[in-house]
């Protein structure tokens, strides 16, 4: 203190403090900088977080989503080929080849889909064919390929009319077809495929799957070639040879009287075919169900004839002469297509009634009181050959299986007499065991008559023995009783 | 002046601070204590603090990131099937059944069998491509037999009123050359023709496939 004056310790002493209080508030304002930083990372993280959270919140929908697509795709894609069905494509287009007629002579495209992109999801793969057929034989090999269970697309095809003809002399033209199929490859593509826990059970959940039936399957459209009668190839020259007069003259009656006989014959089997149609429709308005099998079996049998002839005629240009053939189509062909096309359409009835089942049940049972067996058999089938396809009412179900357990045993009872029974006597015992005398065995009630063991006395009566056949009982009357 | 002190020292008065110095002294000591008060308040208690619930947060951040990004990725994905699946709908709903299209010009072509009203012929049937909004077409070229033009005209009438025609947006007018045949056939002349059929584009109405 001696050193220093009064004024200079307070002012060190002042100097001191301020320092003091000044580094510390230094400190203090370094410090609350930190601390808004903080804070400003704090409204940040924060921020962040309500991102995370709105995203968490979604994922249970998403999971639904994914699992949902997953499927629906999977379900979709199946009308895709995969990997191993693009590799067999070649044998598909030999079956078509073979099934069709038609004569592949090229084939281009198949090895090229290796330097394809393979990290597509859906690899579009073009191919390129050439062949030779009629025309006839180029649409079933086209339906073939549209028709099949896997998606192709025709995209573009050339035919050239030709002269060349095959071993059944069809005209064969040339033709160039360029299809396109897609392979499918469930790996490919950008997706990443989240591991969903649970999936194969959450996959089984209502909702879920309520969602994927909702969705429409993808689907192939389809067309049904008909085979039609007789139709001329349109790239062959339809034109005929000019007549030649004078000298061909006989020879053109001989021609006409002929192809008069043919059509006459035909026109004649189409009106019977006709008047045989209407009876079968009448009889369905009966519901006859036992005429109408014998009626539509030979009905079924005239057009497969009919269809045979009419076919050759056409091919062959049997009846060549216009006028005729004018006639042949307006006669023939037409009226035939007609009552080929009314009877696919006929209206089918779809529920075999009680009514309908009860009149044949009355039917059988009268037969079996008359002990009429097979008949009662024959109306049974004739009655189910009817009713294929069709579904019994559910007040028609009891009936039905009555029908069906009489039916049965009219079968057993028909059996059963074929079986070599001879029975030669009896001999009645109330009080003890009664006997009867069969195939010159004597045997009493719960022998077995045969050795198979198959037909068993049940009981032996004054005026009839009761037997037990496959389980069924039946009961033979005794002669004179 | 020297002022000297005859006092024993136990006698002396005694000096005391001065009392401005005690009161910087005081103040400053004062002023120091509290920032070095405030400083530890504000190091060791508020920042701290914040420091920790900074790092609570981060720690949190993490665990949701986790799983928003697997939402993330799972949106991603169903977007991707979803992707598959219109194209695979596509892919199906675009092709044209050209079975059934011939088939159908078969038809036209053969009338029934019928001779008089027009017989065609034909020696090319080929696609063609996409032109337009029209995503192809088909390209006939023939003979229509006799020397009568309405033949000819009664073909393309009948092309126009068919079935076949309903999935095509325009044909070409009837139109052609008349050729002659050196052949013994009947008849010796026809009609040549050419026709190109454009089709509807894909969604419009009346297209059937």
């Amino acid at each position: 203190m001696g050193r220093f004056t009064e004024k200079q310790l307070t002012i060190m002493t002042i100097v001191v403090s301020v320092v003091i209080t000044g580094l510390f508030a230094a400190l203090i304002y370094k410090d609350l900088g930190a601390k808004s930083e903080e804070d400003q990372r704090i409204e940040s993280l924060k921020g962040r977080i309500q991102v995370c959270d709105r995203e968490i919140q979604r994922m249970p929908a998403r999971e639904q989503d994914v699992i949902v697509y997953r499927e629906i795709v999977k379900r979709d894609s199946a009308i895709l080929p995969d990997e191993s069905e693009i590799n067999e494509f070649i044998n598909v287009i030999g079956d078509f080849e073979k099934q069709s007629r038609v004569v592949v002579t090229q084939i281009q495209g198949l090895s090229r889909r290796g330097r394809s992109k393979r990290k597509e999801a859906i690899i579009k793969i073009p191919l390129k064919l050439k062949l030779r057929g009629s025309m006839d034989q180029f649409l079933k090999f086209v339906n073939s390929f549209e028709n099949y269970d896997r998606f192709v697309r025709i995209s573009a095809f050339q035919i050239t009319a030709g002269r060349g003809k095959d071993e059944d002399g069809n005209i064969q033209h040339e033709i160039t077809l360029e299809l396109e199929t897609y392979q499918y490859n469930p790996g490919g593509g950008e997706v990443v495929r989240v591991e969903i826990p649970n999936f194969e059970q959450l996959k089984q959940d209502i909702a879920i799957q309520k969602r994927i039936r909702q969705e429409k399957p993808a689907h192939i459209e389809k067309y049904l070639l008909k085979p039609r009668i007789g139709r001329r190839d349109p790239l062959v020259d339809p034109r005929e040879p000019a007549r030649q007069e004078g000298a061909d003259e006989a020879n053109q009656d001989e021609l006409w009287k002929r192809q008069i006989a043919i059509l006459d014959r035909l026109s004649m089997d189409v009106t019977l075919l006709r008047d045989d149609v209407r009876v079968e429709e009448k009889l369905r308005a009966e519901n006859n169900f036992i005429r109408i099998a014998s009626v539509s079996t030979a009905i079924d049998q005239r057009i497969a004839q009919l269809d045979f002839q009419i076919s050759k005629v056409l091919a062959e240009r049997s009846i060549s002469i216009p006028e005729l053939h004018e006639e042949f189509i307006a006669k023939v062909v037409k009226p035939y297509e007609e009552i080929k096309e009314k009877r696919k359409t006929a209206p089918e009835e779809i529920l075999v009634d009680r009514r309908q089942v009860f009149e044949m049940l009355q039917k059988l049972k009268e037969k079996f009181a008359a002990q009429d067996y097979k008949e009662v058999m024959n109306y049974y089938e004739g009655f189910m050959r009817l009713s294929q396809g069709r579904k019994f009412a559910e007040d028609a179900e009891p009936l039905r299986q009555e029908m069906e357990k009489l039916a049965a045993q009219a079968q057993v009872i028909s059996k059963f007499e074929s079986e070599p029974l001879e029975i030669q006597g009896v001999i009645i015992d109330e009080k003890h065991t009664s006997y009867a005398i069969i195939n010159k065995k004597i045997v009493s009630e719960g022998d077995n008559v045969d050795a198979d063991g198959k037909i068993k006395i049940r009981e032996i009566r004054v005026d009839a023995i009761e037997f037990i056949y496959e389980n069924v009982p039946i009961v033979k009357p005794l002669r004179g009783k | 002046m020297i002022k000297v002190n005859l006092l024993p020292p136990e006698y002396r008065k005694v000096e005391r601070t001065p009392i401005l110095r005690f009161v910087v002294i005081l103040c400053g000591v004062v002023l120091s204590a509290s920032a070095i008060g405030a400083f530890l308040y504000v190091h060791f208690g508020v920042l701290v603090k914040t420091v920790s619930d900074r790092e609570k947060l981060e720690e949190t951040y993490l665990v949701k990131k986790v799983g928003a990004d697997r939402s993330r990725l799972l949106e991603r994905e169903a977007r991707e099937y979803k992707k598959r699946r219109a194209t695979i709908e596509k892919i199906g709903r675009t092709r044209m059944l050209w079975s059934r299209k011939l088939d159908q010009l078969c038809d036209v072509i053969n009338n029934g069998g019928d001779i008089k009203r027009h017989e065609v012929w034909l020696s090319q049937i080929k696609t063609l491509p996409p032109q337009g909004k029209s995503p192809g077409g088909l390209y006939i070229k023939g003979l229509s037999g006799g020397s009568e033009i309405h033949r000819l005209s009664d073909f393309h009438l009948d092309l126009k009123n068919s079935e076949f025609f309903k999935d095509f947006a325009s044909i070409d007018n009837p139109e052609g050359k008349v050729e002659h045949f050196s052949d013994d056939r009947v008849p010796n002349t026809a009609w040549a023709f050419d026709f190109s059929m454009l089709l509807k584009p894909q969604g419009s109405k009346g297209r059937a496939r």
